[in-house]
């Protein structure tokens, strides 16, 4: 199960849905810490397949 | 391994068949058939077969593997060939499927006359072990048989699945997400083992005749033995007289952690932890090498403590086993399958063993077995 940075967009705010770049499917994300993130905003994520990705912060 | 009365010698007993496998008097006649998309027949070609091998690494990602020498070309890449023997006495005969294969390496002997071809094919694995492109979720709720007939519909491999229906109806507690990342590698055959291993199944394989398959894991230690292999019986025996065994405690682990993911809890001894430690028994216990050698602790995806224990077993017996291992010339034994337990009786002693990998000559030659010895 390695774990792999990437990048993302929000594509649902609530539950968390995220993108990654590249991909044309969607999937439920986790959080650190109980963060909030906006529909379309640019995530950075860690995947760790088969779990759910990880959204680790923000872009700035 | 294949049942010795199944089709297409089905009405043979098995006491028949196994007299043609272990028969001195036996002809053997190699075939190849070419099969359409679906695995059904097209057509028989075994006048073109020269020569050629059907292999099995029970261990490898794709397992079967086929080397023929051919005296036509057929659509490389596309057809699918499935070669077979039949054992025969003069008074009954029995066909034996070898396995479905895709040929994906043609090199043509241009000096010969007619031309040959000396090919590489696949098992029908080599279809799902591609790339999957995409990121691939499925999500809680969806039982893993589902999840798992979809991808095979989805790429209309036009297989049968046949999935022991023990755990049919355990659904996904979580969401189980193969995100694309950078340099992604995640093939759908990754995807359906890491579906297959969260309830305990093992990994899927192809059988003899191209349908997917997969049973729950169990101990080979506890599995019946399929075939006898015995050196002393010289009515039945088709072991070699060459024979090779390699015992190995190098680096033997005898203790054991394993961690479920995900959890919602702290993972704790019985809730999410399940550690094993070998004190006593057999040649890597903690007391026969006076020390305690810890395996890196592992990971593992399940989907409840108990899968996650069963897992744990699997790979504990797994690290054991690998201490002994045979390795054995055997006439054709074409009812070989996938990961078959044989008992192997040799000098008065005698193993319980699983095959880890075997090799059919389809003129008949003597071939290489790897057997490990699962009793330890």
């Amino acid at each position: 199960m390695p774990e792999i940075q990437t990048h993302g967009t929000v594509t649902q705010a609530s539950p968390l849905r995220v993108l990654c770049d590249g991909a044309t499917v969607d999937s439920s994300a986790a959080v650190l810490n109980a963060a909030t993130y906006a529909l379309n905003q640019r995530v950075t994520i860690t995947t760790r397949d088969p779990l759910v990705p990880l959204v680790i912060g923000a872009e700035s | 391994m294949q049942s010795l009365t199944q089709a297409p010698r089905q009405n043979l007993t098995a006491a028949q068949v196994k007299s043609l496998i272990t028969g001195s008097q036996v002809q053997i006649t190699p075939g190849l058939e070419l099969l359409d998309g679906n695995n059904n027949f097209v057509g028989d070609i075994s006048s073109t077969l020269v020569s050629g091998t059907v292999e099995r690494n029970c261990l490898a990602a794709i397992h079967g593997t086929c080397n023929l020498v051919l005296e036509g070309a057929v659509g490389w890449g596309v057809d699918r060939l499935r070669p077979f023997m039949v054992l025969s006495n003069g008074k009954i005969s029995a066909r034996f499927n070898l396995g479905v294969f895709v040929i994906q390496t043609p090199v043509a002997n241009l000096a010969e006359n007619p031309i040959t071809y000396s090919v590489t094919g696949y098992d029908l694995l080599c279809f799902l072990d591609v790339p999957v492109g995409d990121t691939y979720a499925v999500t809680s709720g969806t039982t893993y048989f589902t999840a798992i007939q979809s991808i095979i519909s989805a790429l209309n491999i036009g297989s049968n699945l046949y999935l022991d229906g023990t755990l049919q109806s355990s659904t996904l507690p979580n969401d189980m997400v193969w995100a694309l990342t950078p340099g992604s590698t995640t093939t759908w055959l990754d995807i359906i083992n890491d579906l297959l291993g969260s309830i305990n199944y093992r990994n899927l394989w192809a059988d003899e005749n191209g349908n997917f398959r997969s049973t729950p894991a169990v101990l080979p230690s506890t599995r019946a033995v399929e075939w006898i292999l015995d050196t002393s019986d010289n009515t039945q025996n088709i072991v070699a007289p060459k024979r090779d065994v390699t015992s190995d405690v190098f680096d033997a682990h005898n203790w054991w952690r394993f961690v479920r993911t995900p959890m919602t809890t702290k993972p704790v001894e019985g809730a999410g932890i399940y550690t094993v430690q070998n004190t006593s028994t057999g040649r890597t216990s903690q007391t026969a090498l006076g020390r305690t050698i810890k395996a890196p602790v592992q990971f593992l995806t399940a989907a409840d403590q108990t899968s996650l224990t069963a897992q744990g077993n699997a790979i504990v017996a797994a690290d054991q086993r690998v201490s002994r291992t045979f390795t054995i010339s055997l006439d054709p034994l074409p009812v070989a399958g996938h990961l078959d337990i044989v008992q192997f009786k040799d000098n008065g002693s005698s193993d319980i063993c699983q095959v880890d990998s075997w090799v059919t000559d389809l003129m008949g030659k003597s071939s290489q077995w790897i057997l490990e010895a699962v009793n330890a």
